[in-house]
């Protein structure tokens, strides 16, 4: 499965949409692809708040009472409605992509959350990973352990550095390549735990 | 990576008895490019491939209680080591031939796994076992622990990782991803990379070879050394980031221009590929490509 293959089937894939044999070849691919990493974990993220929506908002008894009164005269037309209706689609088809659309400005100036990101997944594996670590020889959590400090101490001297000078863009790739390292360790070790 | 389940009732029934040593044991005819999924967590695992669709499998007996599985149809095959669960014993040896356009899923822990021959996808882990990787794979994905990679296999793409092991590449070309947290990568005598991401956190980086044209290769460190060779003939625009390091050009009349930030950028040719190095607080060396050492006769 390839880069553009994994992005079509990222949606399906968290909404458990994905065949097995699918979703094998999704992880697998994402396990050794930083950027399909990245794109699975930003839309992994956004994924509870959408799902946080409610599915549809009524509209103050206001609203309707208005549109009701200036479609009655010509109900058997449906052509006011209709426009109504696809004008609140534009819109909100309008509002989504102004929302989705994130300005580089405003990305650069985002660190704590694009670090929270991974702060959050990495929480998340270890937690899988202190369930199944009895699986786990010694000696394989001692060099998970050895790595995870490495890790650890490389984010907080980058972190430094960025915080130091926050407008450069290679301290930031420097350090959302150490978080990145530190999450696929953990999925990494917790596939290990998983399957041995 | 294909999951393939097969009854348990089918893989009990393909039990093999005691392997004798090197003697073809079991053999089923399969498809050119067969799905197999082979485990066995100790000893060694080595396939081959070849111009037959069969698999033959030999090596040495599973150690005491361990057990050999092996069962599926001709699309799709399972060899698994069921190991007895002492921890004291050496582990089992395979030895497998399989067609060489198979889809080859390989897993070990302290097994050492060696695939030669083989075209189609290759996808080999470890937890400590060294990996070796010969022959042209489609596609390669190999990953360990603790383990060393050693592959001289030009794949269409190539992903390698390891957290502790050595990553060790020969004749990389087209696509190649190597990561590792604390182990060194080497990519010796690339040939044309055309997109390349060589990433470790304190384990240094070298990449001898050549960027393909139009080519983008990405090299990174935390607080290791990154070394640069480029043949004569390269054209590439070079950008070195060394924060905390030295940057050091070996390459005579070059010169570095100052770019955005930290950035020196360097020009080579027509400076078509793009080749850039960041660390933290490691040297960044560029330097000419060494002449490749003449095969033994």
């Amino acid at each position: 499965m390839n880069c553009d293959e994994v992005r079509d089937r990222i949606d399906a894939a968290l909404a458990g949409r994905l065949a097995p044999s699918e979703l094998t070849k999704l992880e697998a691919h994402i396990a050794g692809c930083a950027e399909c990493r990245t794109d699975f974990g930003a839309a992994r993220a956004l994924a509870a708040p959408v799902a946080r929506l409610p599915r549809a908002i009524e509209p103050p008894p206001a609203v309707w009472a208005g549109i009701e009164a200036r479609i009655r005269p010509a109900r058997r037309r449906a052509f006011p409605a209709v426009a109504a209706a696809l004008l609140l689609m534009a819109a909100s088809s309008a509002a989504t992509v102004l929302i989705m659309r994130q300005d580089p400005a405003e990305a650069a100036a985002a660190l704590p959350a694009f670090e929270s990101d991974y702060i959050e997944q990495a929480a998340a594996l270890s937690r899988v990973l202190g369930e199944e670590r009895g699986a786990l020889a010694p000696e394989t959590i001692e060099t998970l352990e050895r790595n995870l400090r490495i890790i650890d101490q490389a984010i907080a001297e980058s972190r430094a550095a960025l915080e130091a000078d926050p407008g450069d863009p290679d301290l930031r790739l420097l350090l959302r390549a150490s978080h990145e390292q530190k999450v696929a360790l953990l999925e990494q070790a917790a596939r290990l735990a998983r399957e041995l | 990576m294909p999951k393939f389940r097969f009854p348990l009732a089918l893989l009990c029934l393909a039990a093999a008895g005691p392997l004798s040593a090197q003697a073809p044991v079991r053999r089923m005819a399969v498809a050119p490019d067969v799905s197999i999924r082979i485990l066995n967590l100790a000893g060694s695992i080595r396939v081959t491939g070849w111009d037959h669709d069969s698999i033959i499998v030999a090596g040495t007996p599973p150690e005491r209680g361990g057990m050999l599985l092996m069962g599926g149809s001709e699309r799709g095959v399972k060899v698994v080591v069921e190991a007895s669960g002492a921890t004291d014993i050496p582990g089992t040896h395979l030895d497998i031939r399989v067609p060489r356009g198979a889809h080859l899923w390989v897993k070990g822990a302290t097994a050492t796994i060696a695939v030669e021959g083989v075209t189609g996808e290759v996808e080999a882990s470890t937890v400590t076992g060294a990996i070796s990787v010969r022959g042209t794979p489609d596609v390669l994905v190999a990953e360990s622990m603790e383990g060393d990679l050693d592959i001289a296999a030009p794949a269409r793409v190539t992903r390698l990782k390891t957290a502790g092991g050595a990553i060790t590449v020969r004749d990389a070309a087209n696509e190649i991803t190597a990561t590792s947290v604390s182990g060194v990568i080497r990519l010796l005598h690339a040939r044309a990379v055309s997109s390349g991401r060589l990433e470790s956190v304190s384990g240094s980086v070298v990449f001898n070879g050549a960027v393909g044209p139009g080519g983008g290769l990405d090299l990174q460190t935390h607080d290791a050394p990154i070394d640069i060779l480029l043949p004569p003939g390269q054209n590439a625009t070079v950008e070195v980031t060394a924060y905390g390091g030295r940057t050091v050009n070996a390459i005579p009349g070059l010169v570095g221009a100052p770019g955005k930030g930290k950035v020196v950028r360097y020009r080579l040719g027509n400076g078509r590929a793009r080749v850039v190095a960041r660390s933290l607080k490691g040297d960044v060396s560029l330097r000419r490509q060494m002449p490749r050492p003449n095969p033994s006769p």
